[in-house]
């Protein structure tokens, strides 16, 4: 058996499995974050509305990603912005990329690097496209989306229009995985609304306001099946769901059925989700409704946007959390026994406290590295909350940010003040989270409508032990995307899925983080790659970062 | 920092200004940036008469609903608040507090309605927001009581029994969900909620494919979910309020369509014409407009009205489609044909449009494109009864009655009240020769509406004329044919006809022709006087009328009766 290398950075998505031990523990005093956006130098002035419009998609965009794009161990940070202003798209409104320094400041290197997209961005996908080691950059614009190949130096190469996939309707999130089995990663990308730009919409007070959901049609979602060669061809129909029209949002990548192959959950604004699993001829069909998926557990169709998929509870399944409207909550989907998810909201901690909120991103983290995933939530209305003259553009809109510590069992109850500065008021949108300072424990980058990013450290003291892997896969796509790891810790079992596309419009730090509590070793590490093969690795060293490497364990 | 802050009494205050009268409550502050000059009339007029009167709790209240309606919260919950203290008995202000405290505070909601219904307990929609806002904040138990009494107040409540169907799933009762929706259903088939929970339902139950059909339908039936789910229960009383107060743009266009849909064409006019003055460039203001002057009959300010919109939104299908529909109506296929296609080009899943595109081709000749849109359009909209209707109606003008049936009973089970679908069935069955059901479904659409003639003419006509002896009825067709007559003073020949038809099935044959006389001498003395003014094909169906009283004429005297269909 071969050991596991030591080696970088980490980060996220925990579950666990064993006892029914309810874990209410908090921090007992203290900030668990500190908002160190300025001293980070990611303070940057930016206002999406600067020039007083309601341009719809300054309301939803936009995302961010945290990313190591330099290879060089720490994560950068990409923040997708847009400005339409006086009925023109201005380049001002280009996307920035950041980069870390050893120092842990950030340095804006969107010119230098080239992935500055001048686009009206929305969303942002990360993914080794041509499984090189390095990591490539997709953006969802509203108008035509943009792919840069990541050339191995600190810069990018525009690729989109070689590459195929300048799909001009309004993208929302997306995400790399494999379709197809052929050890390349493929792309999906959510698609939103049929609008365009036009006289202003009025609230019921005569002022301008941004247009919902019901203004304009939904549209199709489309996926991508990567050539190999640097292009990519659109397998939308062949592949069974150009005729399933939506208004897409988020988007989530599990194996939801069970059947070894990893699938797309869809979350649609308004209407049922989509879950897009394998029918086992080479095609993909909806199957939320039978999953339990497509609607809340009381049968409503809810305003989806942001999606996390991720065990929640003490099993070793993937479950899925929804960040929705306010009046009505975000859901929390426990899968279950026989291939279907339960609403389990109701009785959670998650529900009520959550109906007064519009929910965007989300990230499932495990603050205090005691094996659960807390959830973190930002808000930020899409409708005036009160007529107050005055107020800048985007103050009727600001609410609080929401963050829940995990007590297995499907409970969690919500922070107080420990929540620090995450909880303060904002209009939230992006979220993704990353261990942007390889401590060992996850931060948080998150974006605002007006187009400002935060970066929160996670400043919570603990004794509790970690470790941190990164899966790279020798024969499928090096990404390993959909890869499910267990870590075998005295009487637990803990489960990651390595699913950096999730959250809305936003890309995590594809490593997994396990928060071992106590646990000094473990004992057994066993990861099921995509494609369905089992390897086991030894297990040694926590408290730091290891390569997985496929191939140098042994099989199950 | 920790949970949202608690909202309890007072409120936090808002430009309040000292300026208190004998209640001792500051009035607010006029807001100093409205954007619209009649919502700061409308709010400025309301100041001054509490200003007037500040120990009216009345005028509270409603300057409490002037802002509320124009989305001015805090200023609307304070007024609120104010009238709550001036008179404590009064329910709609704690009620009314308690709608705008949902956007933001949903126990701080619960806590205004339950003092709402503690003084008001039989205001069916207070128990909805009730039963909603329990059910939110996780008091089951306490949502199905409101629920059930929402239900007691109004028994046709669809909102009601989604609410109850709610609670029964949180007790994992799925059966009785089922059993709840169905009934649901079968009140109003065309609400996509209702589908929604069912497929939801008939899906926790395992019944994958009647969940399928729930969520095709809940997808294309024509009331749609609005996001939010329930967010807010109609309540005519405090719509009429709205009606009153509401004077903003949106409320305008509301109030426009609210009136237009009452039959208050004058009303809706005077609304959109303040709409247009404070917003011309209002795209939904604009066809509201083209569709009110086109049901007036001016064909030219409603096209002058789409065009403009047209021009400001060229990329909305909905301004294409409407402009196709004011094209067809007024004769002109082919540019109605464009601005349709134009609509789909822009967006290809609009139902009407693809069912009225598939018409319009099947007027103009073309048959079989116009059956093949319609096609199209009945399967991507199972859930759209007035696009299967059309449908139906293509295909029985087609001579395929016998799919006609099918998609008429299909859209029948979604809107079981449509008399034109039963009458338009009952013709596909008749060409069926489907004697029985043809005349149930005749019967059917009688029922639905007895006082209409022309279901009341086809059932007497039916029971008279059937080749089927045992299915005939003359006593029963008499009946209807004399009341109609005499709705009609005897005058109207078509009813004349249909009395003669009834009194030879009654065996009096001698009656028969002389009423048959009668219909005769109108026939012609109309043709005499207004032949010039017919059309030829006016003319041709005249002439036709008459060969066809003719020959029963001639039948009758001879003392045989007359049958149709055999």
């Amino acid at each position: 058996m071969k050991s596991i290398a030591a080696v970088v950075p980490a980060l996220l998505v925990v579950a666990c499995a064993a006892p029914d031990r309810p874990d209410t523990t908090a921090p007992d005093s203290g900030a668990v974050f500190e908002n160190v956006t300025a001293e980070a130098g990611l303070g940057f002035v930016f206002d999406r509305a600067r020039g007083g419009g309601h341009f719809m998609p300054d309301s939803l965009a936009g995302g961010c990603a945290l990313f190591d794009y330099d290879n060089d161990g720490d994560l950068d940070v990409y923040v997708v912005l847009g400005l339409f202003e006086n009925g023109t798209f201005h380049a001002d409104g280009a996307n920035r990329l950041f980069r870390q320094g050893s120092d842990g400041m950030f340095i804006d290197v969107s010119a230098a690097s080239g992935a500055a997209d001048p686009g009206y961005g929305m969303g942002v996908a990360i993914g080794d496209i041509d499984n090189d080691g390095d990591a490539d950059l997709f953006v969802s614009n509203y108008g035509p989306d943009a792919l840069y190949r990541n050339n191995g130096d600190g810069t990018f190469t525009n690729i989109t229009e070689t590459a195929g996939v300048g799909d001009p309707r309004w993208g929302a999130s997306a995400g790399f995985f494999d379709f197809d089995g052929d050890g390349l990663l493929d792309l999906f990308v959510s698609n939103y609304l049929q609008y365009e730009p036009g006289p202003d919409v009025r609230d019921a007070a005569g002022r301008p306001e941004y247009a919902g959901p019901d203004c304009c049609p939904g549209t199709g979602d489309i996926l991508y099946r990567n050539n190999g060669d640097g292009t990519f061809r659109d397998v939308s129909r062949e592949a069974g769901i150009a005729g399933a029209r939506g208004k897409g949002l988020g988007v989530g990548f599990a194996d939801l059925d069970d059947d070894g192959r990893t699938d797309v959950f869809v979350a649609n604004d308004g209407e049922a989700n989509r879950a897009w699993v394998h029918d086992g001829n080479g095609r993909l069909r909806d199957a939320a409704g039978p999953l339990g998926v497509a609607l809340n557990g009381f049968g409503g169709a809810e305003a989806s946007m942001g999606v996390v998929v991720a065990g929640l509870n003490r099993d070793t399944r993937v479950d899925l959390f929804l960040t929705h409207l306010f009046q009505e909550t975000n859901t929390l989907y426990l899968a279950g026994d026989g291939g279907r998810f339960s609403d389990a909201t109701l009785g959670s901690g998650l529900g009520k406290q959550s109906a007064d909120s519009t929910g965007f991103g989300v990230a499932a983290l495990d603050i205090d590295r005691d094996g659960l995933p807390e959830l973190a939530i930002v808000n930020g209305r899409v409708l005036r909350a009160t007529g107050t003259p005055g107020d800048d553009h985007w103050s009727p809109y600001a609410e609080p940010n929401l963050l829940f510590w995990n007590e297995g069992n499907g409970r969690f109850h919500q922070a107080g003040d420990e929540c620090g500065p995450f909880c303060a008021t904002d209009v939230g949108r992006g979220l993704a989270t990353g261990d942007i300072d390889n401590d060992g424990d996850p931060d948080l980058v998150t974006t605002t409508a007006d187009g400002r990013v935060h970066l929160f450290r996670n400043v919570h003291a603990t004794d509790a032990h970690w470790i941190g892997l990164k899966l790279i896969d020798t024969r499928g796509p090096r990404d390993a995307n959909g890869a499910v790891v267990e870590v075998q810790v005295a009487d637990r079992t803990l489960t990651g899925l390595v699913a950096p596309h999730q959250s809305y419009l936003s890309s995590n730090d594809p490593r997994l983080l396990f928060g071992l509590g106590a646990a000094e070793t473990i004992d057994r590490l066993r990861v099921r790659w995509p494609d369905g093969e089992v390897e086991i690795f030894d297990a040694t060293g926590v408290d730091r970062y290891h390569d997985l490497v496929r191939g140098e364990g042994n099989p199950a | 920092m920790t949970s949202r802050p608690s909202f309890a009494v007072p409120f936090i205050g808002i430009l309040l200004v000292a300026c208190s009268g004998e209640s001792g409550v500051a009035v607010p502050k006029v807001p100093s940036k409205i954007d619209e000059v009649l919502v700061e009339q409308k709010i400025r007029e309301a100041t001054a008469a509490v200003r007037e009167q500040p120990d009216s709790a009345d005028r509270w209240g409603r300057l409490g609903v002037v802002y509320d309606i124009h989305r001015f919260f805090d200023q609307a919950l304070d007024c609120y608040e104010t009238a709550s203290r001036l008179d404590p008995q009064e329910w709609r202000w704690p009620y009314f507090s308690g709608i705008v405290l949902r956007e933001t505070h949903q126990g701080a909601a619960l806590d205004r309605f339950t003092r709402a219904a503690e003084l008001k307990p039989d205001h069916p929609p207070l128990q909805l927001y009730l039963g909603f806002t329990h059910f939110l904040e996780e008091n089951v138990d306490a949502a199905e009581t409101h629920y059930t009494r929402a239900l007691e107040l109004d028994p046709f409540s669809i909102n009601a029994r989604i609410g109850l169907a709610r609670v029964a799933l949180a007790e994992q009762d799925a059966d009785r969900a089922l059993e709840i929706l169905q009934q649901a259903a079968s009140i109003s088939p065309q609400e996509a909620a209702v589908h929604h929970h069912l497929s939801h339902v008939h899906s926790v139950r395992g019944d994958e494919s009647a969940a399928e059909l729930e969520r095709r339908l809940a997808e294309t039936v024509a009331i749609k979910m609005q996001p939010g789910e329930m967010a807010s229960f109609p309540d005519p009383p405090r719509d009429e309020v709205i009606l009153q107060e509401g004077v903003s743009s949106n409320w305008l266009l509301a109030n426009a369509n609210r009136a237009l849909a009452a039959g208050r064409p004058q009303e809706a006019q005077q609304a959109l014409e303040k709409l247009l003055k404070a917003n011309p460039e209002s795209i939904p203001g604009l066809i509201a407009s083209a569709r009110m002057f086109l049901g007036a009959g001016d064909a030219q300010r409603a096209t002058a009205m789409i065009q403009r919109a047209v021009t400001l939104a060229p990329g909305d299908a909905s301004v294409h489609a409407d402009l196709g529909m004011i094209l067809a109506r007024t004769n002109q296929f082919p540019e109605a044909v464009e601005a349709y296609r134009r609509a789909l080009e822009l967006d290809p899943d609009l139902p009407e449009v693809q069912s009225n595109l598939g018409s319009l081709l099947f007027q103009m000749g073309q048959t079989d494109a116009g059956l093949e849109m319609a096609r199209r359009a009945g399967a991507r909209f199972p859930g759209r009864s007035d696009v299967q209707h059309n449908l139906a109606n293509l295909l029985l003008i087609d001579g395929q009655p016998s799919e006609a049936v099918n998609v008429f009973a299909f859209a029948l089970r979604l809107d079981p009240g449509n008399v034109e679908m039963y009458a338009g069935m009952a013709i596909a069955l008749w060409e069926l020769q489907r004697y029985a059901d043809a005349i149930d479904a005749y019967r059917k659409a009688h029922r639905l509406n007895p006082s209409n003639p022309t279901t009341t003419r086809d059932l007497a006509w039916a029971l008279s004329v059937c080749p089927q002896a045992d299915l005939r009825d003359g006593a029963t067709s008499l009946q209807l044919a004399q009341q109609l007559n005499e709705g009609t003073q005897f005058s109207d020949p078509r009813y004349l006809d249909l009395l003669a038809v009834a009194q030879a099935e009654s065996g009096d044959f001698t009656k028969a022709v002389a009423t048959l006389d009668s219909a005769m001498k109108i026939v012609r003395d109309t043709m005499a006087r207004i032949a010039q003014q017919l059309s030829p094909p006016q003319r041709e169906q005249m002439m036709l009328f008459a060969e066809g009283l003719r020959q029963r004429h001639e039948l009758f005297r001879s003392g045989r009766p007359y049958r149709e269909g055999s």
